[in-house]
């Protein structure tokens, strides 16, 4: 049985691939719709490959897609390029300072059987005429998509200061009609940038809510079973998994400590949507809130002490922040109709969670210091926003042509880029943190 | 069969029903309810035409084309299983509590029946709002019918959040029929 289910799970992996490598057009159909006044040019060139067959992944397209999906890079179309060097001695910086060229990034791949190859890269400053980064590294074919983000993480962090975040994943649910009238949910995990999809998961019924551990090894998620919602907590590494339920209500919106001792989730089995805290090492759940309001939606702060969440008590669903310590909750939001699912940056300056006004739902970020809302996006129906590891961009819900449609957006609501999806609706990302 | 006449019973229970209450003689006094469910007994918009009979000719029950009639329009109030709501709210709209008295007497009438009540939102605001909001509009339901002699035991609430949509569009008409409760006799 057990085996059965891995080689159903390889051969969904292998089909994710294939199905990728199909709709690729389509993929690369990522629209950056709003960009930086003043980007950093980077030419980076086709990376030259010595082996015969034909590779499954252009190193250099990836690196490319993933620097300008940040909104921070214009890169130089390969067809403009004067030369294209594949090692340093054919480097000449007169010819891409002509070009106003910034940076400079050049590759080779060699094969070295087996299924295996290397791969040589290296990032040059144009303006200061100088190698800023080299190196190697001999990996699988099948992992050239994992090179290349590495690889991009690498120049975004010399380049900007910034890790960058190419190499971490996002989870998110998707909901396929199917024949007989119904739907499929199913559980993915996939890179950055919504490709390799891999499911993890799956259901008949409703998956909402996933969410990572810090360790970025865990999973929680809400699905419901029968007439209950139950949380689950699933090991990625394993498949295996554990759940959270009351005898009555339901149970949903897990999330964890960043100090990975706590889960806190709402359950409504005492009669009404409350907080709740499960602690990892003694196995019990501890009640934080008790009123006849609902209160959803808990997120911990990056100190793991206190934690904000969705509460109507005050009439409308509005942001509000617990001390775990004193349990004591103050209201954070006050300006438009309706605030919730809230999420802190990784630094604990601000928060993003979805704003209505007007009727209409939109990503807005807060300044926890001055309380300043700035809203994100322009597109209706916004929910689910989440934040990246290094707090540049958030991946969010959002509607588009009828379908329910992945997007990203920088924190300064400068870039934005969609993903539409291929068939059927994808919700609810949440990005990883940090896999490395 | 032994359904068949307790749905009668139940039916004739809820001509009577009616018929007091058109002729406004019976008070509800229901308590120490705080539901707003629960507070203006209402006749809603009643769609059976009961004011001309006579309660006590109901009693005396001999007349069976009647009570068939009484039980049909009865049987049509029980095939409605669709209550709607207004957006980001709970409370029972008028026009359904005719369509819930008579699911409550029906269940009233036949305590080993159950019944689901399933609760759902239109996709504005967020997933877990929304299944919150979902389960308050079944309980909305459930505190109804207790109200109105329906056993907790006999119900069970489940909040499908806004993940089983009627309608798959986003007009304000699709959103109106997917912020509902279905009642479902398992």
């Amino acid at each position: 049985m057990r085996i059965k289910d891995s080689v159903i799970v390889s051969l969904l992996a292998l089909v994710s691939m294939v199905c990728s490598g199909l709709v690729q057009a389509e993929d690369l159909d990522i629209v950056v719709t709003r960009g930086y006044d003043t980007k950093t040019k980077i030419a980076i060139v086709p990376f030259y490959w010595e082996g015969r067959e034909t590779l499954p992944e252009e190193v250099h397209s990836i690196i490319d897609q993933n620097l300008s999906r940040t909104g921070r890079f214009e890169s130089l179309p390969p067809r403009n390029m004067l030369t294209q060097p594949t090692s340093e001695d054919a480097v000449f910086y007169r010819d891409w300072r002509l070009l106003n060229q910034e940076y400079l990034v050049i590759g080779s791949i060699e094969p070295m059987g087996d299924q295996r190859v290397k791969v040589n890269f290296a990032l040059y400053d144009v303006v200061e005429g100088r190698r800023v980064v080299s190196g190697n590294q001999t990996v699988g074919i099948v992992q050239l998509r994992d090179l290349a983000h590495s690889v991009s993480d690498l120049i975004h962090e010399r380049i900007t200061g910034v890790k960058g975040i190419f190499s971490t994943k996002i989870a998110f649910v998707t909901r396929r009609p199917t024949t007989d009238n119904n739907f499929e949910f199913r559980l993915q995990v996939a890179d950055a940038d919504g490709q390799r999809a891999r499911t993890v998961y799956r259901s008949s019924e409703p998956i909402i809510s996933p969410t990572w551990s810090h360790s970025g090894r865990r999973l929680a998620f809400a699905n419901k079973v029968g007439d209950r919602w139950k949380v689950f907590v699933q090991e990625l590494s394993t498949g295996r998994s554990n759940s959270i339920n009351g005898p009555r209500g339901y149970t949903s919106a897990p999330s964890f400590s960043p100090d990975g001792q706590y889960l806190a989730y709402v359950s409504s089995t005492a009669g009404n949507p409350e907080l709740y805290l499960y602690d990892f090492s003694s196995g019990d759940s501890t009640r934080l809130t008790q009123n006849n309001y609902i209160d959803t939606e808990p997120s911990f702060s990056p100190d793991s002490k206190s934690l904000v969440y969705t509460s109507e008590r005050g009439g409308s669903p509005q942001i509000y922040q617990m001390d775990l310590a004193s349990k004591r909750a103050q209201r954070l939001t006050f300006e438009g109709s309706q605030n919730l699912k809230a999420q802190y940056s990784s630094d604990g300056e601000y928060l993003v969670f979805v704003h209505q006004m007007n009727g209409r739902f939109h990503v807005a970020a807060m300044d926890l210091a001055s309380r300043e809302i700035r809203i994100l996006t322009e597109t209706n129906l916004d929910e689910s926003p989440s934040i990246a590891p290094n707090g540049t961009m958030l991946v969010y819900a959002t509607k588009s042509r009828g379908k329910g449609v992945l997007a990203w957006v920088s924190l300064d609501g400068q870039v934005t880029s969609e993903m539409p999806s291929i068939h059927g609706d994808v919700i609810e990302p949440s990005w990883s943190p940090y896999l490395n | 069969m032994a359904k068949t006449k307790l749905i009668h019973v139940a039916a004739i229970t809820f001509a009577v029903f009616l018929a007091g209450c058109a002729s406004n003689d019976v008070e509800e006094t229901s308590g120490a309810e705080t539901t707003e469910t629960g507070t203006d007994e209402g006749l809603g918009d009643l769609t059976l035409e009961v004011e001309q009979q006579d309660p006590v000719e109901m009693d005396t029950s001999g007349d069976d084309e009647m009570a068939d009639a009484v039980t049909s329009e009865f049987m049509d109030l029980l095939d409605q299983t669709l209550v709607y709501f207004d957006f980001d709210e709970s409370s029972i709209r008028s026009e359904f509590r005719t369509v819930l008295n008579a699911h409550a007497m029906n269940l009233a009438a036949n305590p080993n029946m159950s019944v689901v009540l399933e609760g759902h939102a239109d996709e504005r605001g967020t997933r877990e709002y929304n299944l919150a909001l979902g389960e308050r509009r079944a309980k909305a339901i459930a505190d109804y019918m207790m109200l109105r002699g329906v056993a907790s035991s006999q119900i069970d609430t489940v909040s499908y959040g806004e993940e089983m949509p009627l309608a798959l569009g986003s007009t304000e008409s699709d959103y109106a029929e997917n912020r509902r409760v279905e009642i479902v006799y398992p």
